[in-house]
């Protein structure tokens, strides 16, 4: 059984026949039956309730002779759509112009870089060393002691040339 | 009071529930892989049950409409991070009500807030009512009060009796539990039956809002949901 607190924090849901369950509905019923200072509370409430719904008479007209939203939303869809196009489109155009063009420039300096680093080493005729003339300085005299230093020494400022039969 | 949420307006009234639904479905996926014209087919569903709910925020027609076609390109924008094992109704209210509240914020901050000052000169009075001047009357006092609630608790209030949502569908539209909308309900109604017999018997006035707490379990929930 409740009291009167309970059933005053009820009534508002009650005028408004929004109580959970049908049960409640019947307590608070029962009890509005025999508590006068309950039910005073009840019809101040349902009053006021329905003068907060008389109230919205005039709102809740909406004029029957307005034009649709529909055309000018459908442009802003329209536009909308547009721009997330294009954002994708920006987004990701100019990165892959900007690969292409790395990679054309990249493709085209292949040859030359090879012929650069790579070109005289790739050339048998260029590494063939058999021909290669070396030759001593005749002045030199190697099998003199003491001359091994200077001769390197002179080597340093005259180039030797060797040939391969004396190795 | 019905659920209005799964009819979102009467055009489609009559049409049963599972096949709307089921068609709904299709569109949502059709929109999500691109299909503008199934995104437009929703969008005529729920024109008008949007700008009517923005439109109790805002008292404009025209800017509830500005603020319902900004909702919508949003929600297309969003489609991708839809859950489509959900309804879309919720989703598209929840989004259409965060746009109107991060604008009336965004006012607020700008210091010429006039939610509800302004519905006396934006809007014309109904024929339909005996007495125009009455109804407007009403209508501001009601405003003046609602505007005392705080914003968590004055959001369920309106969803709910003025635009006739469900609790379930509240829930869903705040992402909160029902038993959260709940509670915030019957807070939201005795604050403003409160404020409403203040008002009426000269005794309030007071313009600022009502500082509430929250009890500890919503306190927790909200807490966890970062908000």
């Amino acid at each position: 059984m409740m009291d009167c607190r309970q059933i005053k924090q009820l009534l508002p849901l009650f005028v408004g026949q929004d109580l959970p369950d049908s049960a409640t509905t019947s307590d608070v019923s029962k009890h509005l039956e025999h508590c006068l200072e309950c039910e005073q509370r009840r019809v101040g409430l349902q009053k006021s309730l329905e003068i907060l719904q008389a109230s919205s008479a005039v709102t809740l007209s909406v004029d029957v002779n307005r034009q649709s939203v529909l055309p000018k939303l459908m442009t802003r869809i329209s536009e909308w759509d547009s721009a997330k196009y294009r954002d994708r489109f920006n987004g990701w155009i100019p990165a892959s112009v900007m690969a292409l063009a790395v990679a054309l420039m990249v493709a085209v300096s292949i040859p030359s870089i090879q012929d650069e680093f790579f070109g005289a080493q790739s050339n048998p005729a260029a590494m063939d060393l058999t021909d290669f003339q070396f030759s001593l300085d005749s002045t030199l005299k190697v099998d003199q002691p003491g001359n091994a230093t200077q001769g390197q020494k002179k080597s340093a400022l005259v180039p030797a040339v060797y040939k391969p039969a004396q190795f | 009071m019905q659920n209005t949420m799964t009819l979102p307006d009467s055009e489609i009234s009559g049409v049963d529930d599972v096949t709307t639904a089921t068609h709904e479905s299709r569109l949502v996926e059709e929109a999500r892989r691109g299909s503008q014209a199934a995104f437009g087919e929703l969008v005529t569903r729920y024109e008008r049950r949007l700008i009517r709910v923005i439109l109790q925020f805002v008292k404009s027609q025209e800017l509830a409409e500005d603020l319902a076609q900004e909702s919508f390109l949003k929600a297309y924008q969003r489609l991708a991070q839809f859950d489509t094992s959900r309804r879309f109704g919720p989703w598209l209210f929840r989004i259409g009500v965060n746009q109107t509240l991060d604008y009336l914020r965004r006012r607020k901050r700008r210091g010429w807030w006039l939610l509800f000052s302004e519905r006396g000169t934006e809007k014309d009075p109904d024929p339909a009512v005996a007495d125009p001047r009455q109804q407007l009357d009403l209508e501001q006092e009601v405003a003046a009060v609602l505007e005392q609630i705080p914003e968590n608790y004055r959001v369920v209030l309106m969803l709910r009796e003025l635009q006739n949502f469900s609790t379930s569908d509240i829930a869903a539209i705040l992402e909160r539990k029902e038993a959260t909308v709940r509670w915030r309900l019957a807070e939201a109604r005795s604050m403003f039956h409160d404020l409403w017999v203040k008002r009426r018997d000269g005794v309030g006035g007071e313009d600022s809002p009502i500082p509430i707490e929250e009890p500890a379990e919503s306190v927790g929930q909200k807490r966890r949901k970062g908000n």
